[in-house]
Formats: structure tokens, sequence, C-alpha cells
């Protein structure tokens, strides 16, 4: 393939012209917002709009535990805490203390920071992220790639491979990246098959080419089919972030055309596909079971009727993005962008997968490009 | 700030636990080896060598640290000196004292863990770090302080629950902010969660300079001289020289600084050991301690700060001192009493040697070598670990019975499931006796056999022994060799059966075993059948060996006859490694209802590539399919997922994209 330059995605170009290519300096993302607020001011909003998000829940709580005397001021969340003996020990000790409501940066992780964080499978949906995203620099001795070195550790967006298929090494993989960098959102990127009604119609309309953000996650597994009777069987996970999906993705899904961002070299295989961008439900299928295309997973698929794809990953993210969320600190959100490289139907479809799994693969790059540019440029923490 | 307030104040309650702490004096200059390898560790070869002062700088900077090493070598007092080095750098420093368990505790953790090992956290913060402070009070400390939890003795408590721990820290390290590990534990290769992100360390033996500058520059010493060792050197400087041997030491010690006479001696050994039968803890109760013993022993043990009493009951200031004396307590009974209960008990169910080669350095030789064939019929790995904790000037057990166990822990290293011949190169990695190094670094089995015939002997049972294992070479065996395999010597008998399973063209044992079963073999006997069947090929093997899955009533035989099912498959023609697959697939919720039995089929499915047959990844693919629709248990589900992952690693490096 010959060499070209790499199309900078314009939000982190934009972003980039404070210092560095490709990267995010968050001290000159600083400077800019001085220059409209005072220091102090900022900090002063920041803790008025922290108080008011947190008294609105504060205030039904205390009322519940009878403690609400007019504001947040007069009874301290740990004096609250320590009434219903959730909290002794120390802070029995430590009368007058209060939780810490200051600003609060989005946290560092062991290797530094990054506000999104791109997870992707294959070695095709790995090279269009990073082709896309112009992500070609290693941070030593890891497996992250990102658009620039950082002499703070901070990165805007960082890429990684997982360290194989299925739920569980994207679940390993997902824990380390929260670890590692704490982003603030991950992104599951890749390709996956869609789903069909009867006439092996893709749902929804949905098509190789087309591209879906998943506003939900299930799980085959989630359902145990047992001498013809269902039973469910669930356990804690997150799904993609509500507000993502209203504020960014639904919004792109109505504005974005994916064939308008094609740069001339990436076809697809069909010059009839329409790529458009669906959302709608994914379903993980269990790689123990077997293929998706397997007559058991199959089989468990069929009570799902309203997912419009499937791949072997979304719960592995779905439940490291749950379980990561284990601190007060830190409470990182998720999307699932999936290009749609084949239709899971009756007959065999390999040549068709094969066929689409590239472009499939480039498309949701351009999607979760546009995805990246149009979150602020720090959502914080919280 | 308030934050910041916070953070003062639990460094002050850290900093006032760390001053309960009486000062190792003299204090000895450490060095550790540190790898992320337990081959190298366990080897003694290391990629890096710290100075106190670096560890918390260099091996924290992975988040999770362990530092692995033998009883006496310092692990504590280094790890609360780290404690305190963290506070005077500002840090958070929070010490999870594990030695303060006591039996109790297994139940409650047990409850607290049920549904998920993780909700175990709060539990474990509250009870043993001593401040009063649960998991979620930690992560309330504001995200720019630097949090390093230090926990001491892991290996004082039993394996499971101490993997269990372990996995409760790698969950708070990776969710908690800023939050670090460093854990204490025996020289022993755990199954660490997320084991490449572990920065794995391991006390070194004091310098000669260090022990010298201590006992004088004169002082002679050996490179495995236990006075490298700093319990043993601190003993030596307080009880003074008398003997090499670490039971010598701790006998100088009890009777010199702690002022026992041997009545007395007998006495508090005898509650020693109840103490670890009670308790199955370090911590004993305090009230049937002192009534065991008597108020003048108390008060003797009280004022040579051997033991100690806080609210939680009593425990020996040094886990080695209880351990001599529940040696010391074994030693004097008779040898009938050596039993798995005695076992379980000495060696906190197999997690903990020291007080089992302790028992070896107190008995003579001919119930040394007894004792240690009653470990070996209870367990190799138990024997093996034992031995390893023996140096050469100790000497406690005969040669003969030396190279019985080098050579069945060699015998193993050929094994084809991983973790088998993992376990063995890791007993015998851990030998400090010399006469191990041909065993463990045989590359075949035929150089096992040869070191075994370069051990000369006049021992009658020896040269016995040596006939029935040499035949394991010729790949000939008797019948009346075989029917060995029936003798109540476990070592007789379980030679022959490992033997036998080297013998070619055995098809002819298959009808003697299975007469012998239908004879009223007892369960040992059955066990060792059924570890020959796994080498047979052949359907009545397989037969039989499902119908000791399905119906023996002990555990050992179906543990062992699951076993050999999945090795009889892994040589079996495609046909009957096919119907093997099938019957194991329909006893899935059986095989599922035993841990034991599942844990062995897991790990029995992961054998060597190099001996795996062709299409061997499908068949793992459909046992451990089988296994997770016959659970509902979602650990128990992520292990046989965790499983599947493993066998396409190593069976199919490059697996074909399914539903990408």
């Amino acid at each position: 393939m010959p060499q070209r330059e790499r199309p900078q995605p314009i939000g982190i170009r934009a972003r980039s012209q404070t210092k560095g290519a490709g990267m995010v300096n968050f001290s000159a993302l600083g400077a800019q917002r001085r220059s409209a607020h005072s220091r102090a001011d900022q900090i002063r909003r920041r803790q008025e709009q922290n108080s008011k998000n947190i008294v609105s829940h504060d205030t039904q709580w205390q009322e519940r535990m009878g403690l609400y005397r007019g504001g947040l001021d007069s009874v301290s969340v740990l004096d609250a805490f320590a009434r219903i003996g959730w909290i002794d020990g120390l802070w029995a000790m430590l009368p007058g203390i209060t939780a810490d409501r200051g600003i609060r940066g989005a946290p560092h992780g062991r290797n530094g920071r990054a506000r999104v964080g791109i997870v992707t499978i294959i070695e095709e949906e790995f090279e269009a992220a990073q082709k896309v995203f112009g992500l070609e620099v290693n941070i030593p001795g890891t497996g992250y790639f990102v658009a620039a070195d950082s002499a703070a550790r901070e990165w805007d967006v960082v890429l990684i491979q997982a360290s194989d298929r299925s739920n569980v090494p994207v679940s390993a993989d997902v824990t380390d990246f929260m670890e590692d960098l704490r982003p603030q959102i991950l992104i599951l990127l890749g390709v996956a098959g869609g789903l069909c009604n009867e006439g092996n119609i893709g749902r929804d309309g949905i098509r190789p080419g087309d591209v879906l953000f998943a506003d939900q996650v299930n799980y085959v597994e989630f359902l145990k089919i047992d001498n013809g009777s269902i039973r469910v069987r669930s356990y804690a996970v997150d799904h993609p972030s509500e507000p993502l999906r209203k504020n960014v993705c639904t919004p792109i899904s109505k504005r974005f055309k994916v064939r308008d961002h094609l740069d001339g070299m990436i076809h697809p295989p069909a010059e009839d596909a329409p790529c458009r961008i669906h959302i709608g439900g994914i379903v993980s299928a269990e790689k123990v079971l077997g293929d998706v295309r397997s007559e058991m997973q199959r089989e468990l698929l069929k009570p799902f009727d309203k997912p419009l794809a499937v791949d072997m990953e979304s719960i592995g993210m779905a439940r490291a993005v749950c379980h990561g969320r284990g601190s007060f600190w830190y409470h990182p959100r998720y999307v699932i962008i999936r290009g749609i490289s084949d239709l899971v139907a009756d007959e065999e479809n390999n040549e068709q997968r094969a066929q689409w799994k590239a472009f499939a693969a480039h498309a949701a790059a351009l999607v979760a490009s546009e995805f990246v540019q149009t979150l602020p440029a720090d959502p914080g923490g919280h | 700030m308030q934050s910041d307030k916070l953070v003062d104040r639990v460094r002050q309650l850290a900093r006032e636990i760390g001053e309960l702490w009486q000062a190792q004096k003299p204090p000895f200059a450490l060095l550790t080896g540190w790898s992320k390898s337990y081959d190298d560790i366990l080897s003694g070869t290391f990629v890096t060598t710290l100075r106190e002062d670096q560890i918390l700088k260099d091996a924290l900077a992975t988040g999770r640290a362990i530092l692995s090493g033998r009883g006496g070598d310092g692990k504590t007092w280094l790890l609360r000196r780290l404690h305190n080095r963290a506070l005077a750098a500002g840090h958070v420093a929070i010490f999870i004292d594990l030695k303060q368990w006591t039996g109790g505790d297994y139940t409650e953790w047990a409850e607290w863990t049920r549904d998920n090992v993780g909700d175990g956290a709060d539990f474990l913060f509250r009870r043993f770090s001593g401040l009063g402070l649960g998991a979620i009070d930690i992560d309330r400390l504001p995200p720019k302080s630097r949090k390093i939890v230090f926990v001491d003795g892991l290996n004082e408590i039993s394996a499971k629950v101490g993997l269990e721990i372990l996995a409760v820290l790698d969950e708070i390290v990776a969710t908690h902010i800023n939050m670090s590990v460093l854990v204490a534990d025996r020289l022993v290769r755990r199954e660490l969660p997320n084991l490449n992100r572990w920065w794995i360390g391991s006390p070194l033996p004091l310098a000669h300079d260090e022990v010298r500058k201590h006992l004088g520059k004169d002082a002679v010493l050996s490179t495995d001289d236990i006075r490298r060792s700093p319990f043993f050197l601190d003993a030596e400087l307080r009880a003074g020289s008398g003997g090499s041997g670490r039971a010598a030491t701790l006998d100088r010690l009890v009777r010199q600084h702690g002022g026992l006479s041997e009545t007395e001696l007998l006495v508090v050994s005898e509650a020693a050991y109840n103490a670890y039968l009670q308790s199955r803890s370090r911590m004993f109760g305090r009230e049937a301690f002192e009534l065991a013993v008597g108020q003048p022993i108390i008060a003797k043990l009280k004022e040579s700060g051997t033991v100690c009493f806080n609210e939680a009951g009593g425990f020996f200031q040094h886990h080695i001192v209880h351990d001599f004396l529940a040696a010391y307590y074994v030693s004097k009974q008779d040898a009938d009493t050596w039993g798995p209960l005695l076992f379980r008990t000495l060696s906190f169910e197999a997690s903990s040697f020291d007080a089992i080669e302790l028992a070896f350095e107190l008995l003579d030789g001919n119930h040394a070598d007894l004792f240690l064939q009653k470990l070996y019929d209870w367990n190799l790995y138990a024997a093996g670990y034992a031995l390893a904790q023996a140096r050469e000037s100790d000497d406690p057990v005969g040669p003969e019975m030396r190279t019985v166990i080098f050579a069945m822990l060699a015998d193993k290293r050929f094994d084809p499931v991983l973790a088998t011949s993992q376990r063995a190169d890791d007993a015998l990695r851990l030998m400090q006796l010399t006469d191990a190094k041909p065993f463990r670094d045989a590359a075949n089995f035929g150089e096992v056999c040869a070191a075994v015939q370069l051990v000369d002997s006049e021992t009658q049972w020896f040269i016995d022994w040596k006939g029935l294992f040499g035949l394991a070479g010729t790949g000939e065996i008797p019948v009346e060799a075989l029917a060995r395999i029936k003798e109540e010597d476990s070592i007789m008998g379980w030679t022959v059966a490992n033997v036998s399973k080297r013998a070619s063209n055995g098809e002819w044992m298959i009808s003697h075993l299975i007469q012998w079963l239908q004879d009223g073999a007892n369960a040992t006997v059955r066990w060792r059948i059924a570890h020959v069947l796994g080498s047979l090929p052949y359907h009545p093997a397989l037969e039989q060996l499902l119908q000791l899955l399905d119906q023996d009533e002990d555990q050992d035989v179906r543990y062992g006859a699951v076993r050999s099912a999945v090795e009889l498959s892994a040589i079996a023609d495609p046909p009957l490694r096919a119907t093997a697959c099938t019957a194991i697939q329909q006893r899935a919720r059986a095989i599922s209802s035993s841990d034991r039995v599942e844990r062995e089929l897991r790990s029995s499915l992961l054998i060597d590539p190099a001996k795996a047959p062709e299409g061997w990844l499908d068949f793992v693919r459909d046992c451990v399919r089988s296994q997770f629709l016959a659970t509902d248990n979602l650990s128990n589900r992520d292990l046989w997922r965790g499983c599947l992952n493993a066998a396409e690693r190593l069976y199919q490096p490059t697996v074909a994209p399914a539903g990408n």
C-alpha cells in the first residue's frame, strides 16, 4: 500500500495546534479557559456546580435519613454516613471533616492519562483505527499507541489491540487500560455481524458497510434454555452511556455521512451500499458455546429479537467498565461502535465477511473519529 | 484542604501502629532479587537486585509486588521498615497483618465472600489494618495521595484463602486510584491474578560481610549457613552458638532465651500444636492456651517476648518459634499418629512447610525417613516442598529416601499435564540439597533413571525400589511387578503405578487391573490403578475409568479417574478419543458437583502441546462447553472460559475470527 499522508481528525488537529502534534496539552487548554475566567472564578464556579449537583442527590438522601436541615453545609455527608453506621473507625475520630468536594481533576493511571481509550480486536480494526486517528507512536513498554509522545503522560486518544478475541481477554485488557491510563471514555471499535429477521433481511435494514452505535448490550449467557424453558441468568454490567448516545451518537447518526468521508482509496465493496449509521442493541455471543453461526449460538440468539448485531466482545467491555468503576474518583463511560462486516444469515457467509471486513472496520473508525471530535475537550471524571 | 487533613490523620494512625513494633536490633541490611517470573525466582535468578531503600520506588512501579521467601529470612521486618519508609515519604501506608488471622476469620471470610471474592475487601481492611477503616474509606482519600498496602503473613493462612486475598488485592489495585500493594509470601508459585502485572521478589541470604559484622570478622560461614538468614542470625546473637541446624538453634533459643526447662518445653509444645489444630492460624485463644500451659510458663514466655497477647488472642513473636514447638511435639509422638490430619495441621493445609521440615530435623534418621514416607503418602508435593526447606548441613533425611522423593518428582517433570510438570519442576528448583541437582537438570526420563542408578546404598528396601524404578527405563514390566501395585507400602505401590504407565504394549495389564478392582482393592490401590489405566488407550480401560468416575465412593479415586480419562484420550486413536469426549461431556454435571474433580479436569485438559494429538483443541473445547453449561456459577464459568483461552493459546495460537 502506498504511503500517504494520514488525515488528521479535525478535532485533534485543532487542539494539537496548542502544543505537540495530535496531542492535547491540558495545561494549554487550561490557559484557554483562563482567558475567559480567572482561575479563582473557575474554581468557584466549578465548586458551586459540583455542590449543586451533589445537593440534589444529598437532599433526597438526607431527607430519607432524617438529616436534611436546609443545605449541604449543615450536615456533612460523613456525619450522615456515620449515623447509619457505614463508617466508623477513622471517621468517628474526625468530627467536622466533610468530604472533599473541591476540584477533582480526572485521575491519572499508572502510565498516565487518556481522555479517550479505543480498544480494537482484530488486525483490520486496529489498522483502521491507527490510520484514521493517526496513532502511530507506541508508549514504550506497553501495547498502547498514541499520536505523539507526551512528557506529561497525558494523551487525547490512546489505542490498543486486545490481546485476544472474545469476552475474557477483552475484559482483562479493558481493566488494565483503566488502571494504566484512566480513560474517561472507552470505545470498543471494530466489526460485527448484522442480525437478520425472517427472509435474511437485516434488522432495521442493517447491511454490510453500515455502522452501529450500540445502545444496549445483551448476552446469550443471560438466558439459559433448559428443556424448552427460558431462565434468566444475569450479572451486573454497564450499558453504553446513555447521555453519550443521546448527545453525541444520535446527532452523528443523523448528520454524519460515512461516504462523505471516504478518502478515495477505500470504497465499499458494493457501490450501492448506503453506509448508514444505526443505533440499536448488540448481543454478545459466548465463545465457549461455539462460533456465532453454530447451531447452539443461533438457538440462544433467537430470544434476542431486537438487537441489530452480534459480536463476541461487547459483554467483556460492559463487565469490565462496570467492575472498574470501583472508586469514588473514576467513572468511565463507554460506547460500542461496530461496522457491519456481514449478515449472520442461514447460509454461510464467509465470503461476504472477507469481502467487507476491512471496509466495515474503516467505516467504524471514521464514525469513531467523528464521535471523538464531537466530545467536549475534557469531559472530566465525574 | 480537608482532604489533606484526612490523609494526615490516616498517616498519623499508621505511624502510631508502626511505633508499636519493636525495631529489629541490630538491623540487618537485606538485599532482594526481583523478576517478573516465578521460574526465575524459584531458580534463584533475578532481573535486578534492590536494596531496601530502592524497593518502594522501583518494585512498586507496577503497583503489585510479592516478596516470596523462606521462613526466617526477614520478610516481616523488611515489610515493617518499608511501611515506615513509605510514611516518611509522605505516602499513605496500610499494613494488613494476616498473622492476626484466627480460626473464626475463616468462617467470617467465607460468609463475606460467598457471592463474590471481591466482597471481602472491606473485611480485610477493617479487620487486619488496625486503622478501623473499610475499603471505601481508603478509597475516599484523595486520588493524588499515594496509597500502599503492605500485606504480611499470606503464607500463614490456608492456600485457598491466600489466593482469594490476592484476588481482592489485585482488584483493589486495579480500581483504586494511586494504589499499590506489596505482599510477603512463602517461596512458592502462586496462581497470581493478572500475573504479568506482578513484580516478584525474594530476600537474598545476608552477605557474608553483613553476617561477620555481627558475629565477628573471623566467623566461619558456609554457603548455606543458616546464619545468613536474619532470624537465625538474630537467634544466635540472643542465645549464642552451639549447633548448625535450624532446629538446634531454635531449641537453644526457647530454652536459653525463653527460659524453658525440658518439662516446660513439652507442655508448651503440646499447647502450640493444639493451637494450630484448633485455630488453623497463628493466632490462638488466650484462655485455652493459658489453661494448657499454666501461669508460670506464661510469665516466662511473655517476659522473653516469645509469646504476645492482644485483644484477638495470643501469638508467638515469630511463627518459626511456633512451628518449632509444634514440630517438637510431633517429633515426640508415636509414628502411628503421623497422618493426614497431623500434616494438614502442621502445614496449614499444605501452605507452609517450615514446621514439617523442623520435625525432620528433630527426628533421628530412621524416624525422619518414616516421617517423609508418611508425608509422601499424603501428598508428594508436600514431601517435595518440605524437603526443599532442608539445607545441606541439616541432613535430616537419609540419601535413599531423598532419592526416592527426587526421582518421583523428576518423573512428574515429564508428565503430559502442564500443571503437574510445573509443580514438580518448582519443587525440585527449590531444593537446596546438592543431590537434587541431577534430577532437576535431567533432560529426559532416561537421565532420571541414570541419576537413580548412581545412588549407591546397601539398604535393602532401596535396592528393591531401585530395581522397580529401573523397570520404567526398559518399558517392560512383569506381572509379578505389576501386582505390587497392591502393596501397602505407598512408595513401592506408587512406584509400580508410575513405572507401569511407561510400559510399552501394556494392553495385557488391563484385565489384571480390572480383576484387582473387582477383588475389592482399597481406595489407595484403586487410585493407583486408575492412574495406570490412563496410559492404556483401549476401550476396556476407558470403560473402567468411567465406572470409577461414576461409582467410586472415594474422591481421590474419582479425581484420578477423570484425569486418567483425559490422559487416555490424549494418546487414543480418534474414534476412542471421540468416545471418551462424549463420555466426559455426559458426566459434566457429576464432575461439576465436586470442586476437586472439576478442578482436576480443568487442569488435565491443558497438556504439553508437544504431546497433544492433532485436534486436541476440539476435544478441550467440547469438554469445556459441557462443563460451562453444567454450572450457573459465574466464577466457575470464568474459569472454564479461561481454560478455553489457555487451550487456544497452547494449541492454536492464531485463532480464526469468531463473530468478527
